[in-house]
């Protein structure tokens, strides 16, 4: 079987569930090739091609039209389907020649499977599995159904109807690509992202203490989805509380000017820290000493953070958005809180703190159990063999 | 008195903001008001006492305009040129020290009596123009750059600190932004309260508070999009309100479209219905659209003292504004509006609550207490003279 996997970029190092799931499907006989918009690292699992550049330079811009389109000459087969294929949807002649462009290197493509790994990823991309006789697939992952379609009406419409078959990685996923027009008609599965193996070694029990400070952490862009401004402000309450607390943020982005300013003004300066964004194996060391972990997102697809929190061993609050439902059995493996609601958080994080450890310690015991059980490599592997097959 | 100064009001940017457009042209009632800085658009003054000398924003004719003015200075006083060049050393890359360059030179060249920034963080980079050319330095606090500049980055403090003994005379928007300013200096003495005037305009529009018809509580924002406004808390607090059995809509108006967040929130709560995003208008507009409303919110995260509530306020429209920068100078509790604490959802619904059940009686006189006060603290004529004051203190010393 051979697969093409389309994405932004080539997994990076750190990013081991997609490194794995490569390694796994290769290990299986799958001959699996990356297609990516720019190749920012040498990629060592397998072969690796690139989009054409598109330039600024616009006499670049021609030179290179020139070149990609010569090069397109042996599938000049390939090319006049495409064509066929756009102008039979009512793509105006310009974009069509662009997404000619644009989509050379999969023009070129000999695979079985073209997955697209974000639905975004497909756009202007709709008509190149069945050019080159292979079949289509997207994964649904979180902003491409969450919020691009949010700016973009109708933007998947041509997508369902050329897609082979869809992959989400949670329930709430799928629903909501139903609800952009995903017909039922249209095969899907839901896949759930694994953790990798490195979670199964150690124990990892810890428990409350009265004497020494909770330590709590989320891992997280600073991005407005994620709704730390919520979790400061609840974090704030607790601190009115009398509660002591150390809370640490682990990753980087855009909103970082924002919640610095909401640290200052909530008073929180000697209990937050931002560390910005840390390679796995550090923010792994943190989660050891992590006792609450929050994920306090507006939604999410699924969330590997929380898994590797609960493989982790912490005690995980997260809000009901997106598909945290789904990661999260409420009272069992943690608990759940209604999103966009601080003191709902800080009631919640409050209780946590007031019960049993003989209370705590079976549902962080539940939450590792499940996640190594039913969240691993090879299960993953397995359900996109049957994916395909 | 000397008789006609030059000041220099500079905002970095022909033509400012209102506020800034609103004080150059009072000033220049006065004195001769001299512009210096990147020219966006072009501006037409009737007043002859303004007078620009921009720096293009076309790096070409900038680069021509600036050769011309360099050769000038030099024959009229290459001392200063000389100094200037030693001063532009210091930026890192050859662009930097072009673009300073290029906006000091007119400075220069007309040196005026008096360089009034606008904004703080402009500070650091002009203050040589007091140490090395004696230039008086005025510096006004209006809000983002004591707030939160510092904070977000650190060296501005250090910079702040650095600088601040060097200025003249301080102007702050509010009591409580000069006592902001103040952990980066002793500057007490040197610092003079004066409120942003409003535009007669406003004032003229005051009609006495009257319940409208309509089953609908009318809230309106008015603003650019920006964290600091903290909308996401106003479009929480509509939510909550229609669950309460409300029957409220939300307008916005300065953004034409929403941010990413806030469109993903309004979609989140389904609460499209409720709200409605109106493009900036002219002050014109804004009054004929802020008149259709029932109640002004500000749910802002920080601000000097914002001019919409204000002119909410001088209009006879009710407000409810966050107890953020220094609001709580004019909006006093259930006595010229209603002042709630930051960041606090429950505390905006409950103040579109107890506002619905207030009477009428007791809206007109809230309404009418706050108009009084601004007509008092923000009337144009005497805020200008409260500033020609200041330069003239600050010349005679």
């Amino acid at each position: 079987m051979k697969l093409g996997i389309v994405l932004s970029k080539p997994p990076s190092y750190s990013e081991t569930f997609f490194n794995s799931k490569i390694k796994g499907l290769l290990e299986h006989g799958y001959d699996v090739t990356l297609y990516v918009r720019e190749n920012t690292e040498e990629y060592k699992n397998c072969k690796v091609y690139n989009a054409p550049r598109v330039f600024k330079n616009p006499i670049l811009q021609v030179l290179s039209t020139g070149f990609v389109l010569l090069s397109l000459v042996f599938y000049l087969k390939r090319i006049l389907k495409f064509i066929k294929l756009e102008k039979s949807s009512g793509r105006s002649i310009t974009d069509t020649l662009k997404n000619c462009y644009k989509n050379a290197h999969l023009l070129k493509a000999n695979v079985d499977w073209l997955h697209f790994g974000f639905a975004t990823l497909a756009l202007g991309s709709e008509h190149v599995a069945k050019s080159i006789d292979a079949k289509m697939a997207i994964s649904c992952r979180g902003y491409d159904m969450d919020v691009y379609p949010l700016k973009h009406e109708k933007v998947y419409d041509l997508v369902w109807k050329r897609v082979d078959k869809v992959h989400a990685i949670s329930n709430y996923m799928l629903s909501k690509a139903q609800e952009l027009g995903l017909p039922d008609s249209v095969a899907s599965a839901i896949i759930y992202p694994a953790i990798s193996p490195y979670f199964f070694k150690g124990k990892n029990e810890k428990q409350f203490s009265e004497s020494k400070s909770l330590n709590i952490t989320t891992i997280a862009r600073l991005h407005w989805i994620k709704g730390l401004d919520y979790t400061l402000e609840a974090l704030q309450l607790l601190k009115q509380k009398g509660v002591k607390f150390n809370y640490t943020i682990i990753g980087e982005g855009s909103e970082y000017e924002s919640l610095r300013y909401a640290v200052h003004e909530l008073n929180l300066e000697n209990e937050v820290s931002f560390l910005g964004k840390l390679s796995h194996q550090t923010t792994l060391e943190h989660l050891k000493n992590t006792d609450i972990y929050l994920q306090y997102s507006h939604t999410e697809g699924f969330c590997n953070a929380v898994l590797e929190a609960q493989a982790m061993g912490c005690l995980c609050v997260v809000s009901d958005g997106g598909g945290l439902p789904e990661n999260i059995i409420d009272n069992t493996t943690g608990f759940l809180v209604k999103k966009r609601d601080a003191n709902a958080l800080a009631e919640s994080i409050f209780r946590v703190l007031s019960m049993d450890e003989l209370d705590l310690s079976p549902i962080k015991k539940a939450a590792r159990t499940r996640v190594l059980k039913d969240f691993t490599i090879d299960n993953q592997i397995q359900a996109f063999i049957n994916f395909y097959e | 008195m000397k008789e006609r100064l030059k000041i220099a009001i500079f905002s970095g940017n022909i033509p400012s903001t209102s506020f800034i457009e609103r004080l150059i042209d009072g000033v220049s009632k006065h004195h001769e008001v001299l512009l210096f800085g990147m020219q966006k658009q072009k501006v037409d003054y009737s007043s002859n006492s303004i007078r620009i000398f921009s720096t293009p924003n076309s790096k070409l004719k900038n680069s021509f305009i600036t050769l011309w003015r360099a050769t000038k200075l030099f024959f009229t006083n290459p001392k200063a040129l000389f100094q200037l060049l030693e001063e532009v050393k210091k930026e890192a890359s050859n662009y930097s020290k072009f673009m300073k360059l290029s906006k000091c030179i007119p400075i220069l060249l007309h040196k005026p009596d008096i360089l009034h920034l606008q904004w703080a963080k402009d500070l650091p980079k002009y203050a040589f123009l007091k140490s090395t050319f004696k230039i008086p330095i005025v510096v006004s606090f209006r809000g983002a750059h004591i707030n939160y500049t510092p904070i977000v980055e650190p060296d501005f403090a250090e910079k702040y600190k650095a600088t601040f003994p060097l200025v003249d005379a301080f102007h702050g928007v509010s009591k409580t932004i000069i006592d902001k300013a103040s952990q980066y200096g002793d500057i007490a003495n040197r610092s003079t309260v004066i409120y942003s005037p409003l535009p007669q305009f406003f004032f003229e529009a005051y009609e006495e508070f009257q319940k409208k018809e309509s089953e609908i509580i009318r809230i309106v924002s008015v603003g650019r999009n920006h964290w600091k406004k903290g909308y996401q808390y106003a479009v929480d607090a509509i939510k909550q309100l229609k669950e309460k059995g409300y029957n409220v809509h939300y307008t916005l108006i300065g953004p034409s479209s929403p941010t990413e967040a806030l469109l993903f929130q309004i979609h989140q709560l389904s609460v499209e219905d409720s709200i409605s995003f109106v493009g900036q208008l002219n002050q014109e507009d804004l009054l004929k659209a802020l008149k259709k409303q029932d109640i002004l919110l500000l749910p802002s995260l920080g601000e000097g003292i914002a001019n919409v509530a204000l002119e909410a306020m001088s209009m006879g429209l009710p407000v409810i504004s966050t107890n953020c920068g220094g609001m709580a100078e004019v909006v006093k509790h259930k006595e010229t509006g209603w002042l709630i604490p930051m960041r606090n959802t429950d505390a905006i619904a409950e103040a579109v609550i107890d506002f619905n059940s207030t009477s009428e009686s007791e809206l007109k006189s809230i309404t009418n207490n706050a108009y009084k006060f601004v007509k008092n603290e923000f009337d144009f004529k005497n805020n200008i003279s409260k500033f020609i004051s200041l330069y003239n203190t600050v010349v005679k010393s």
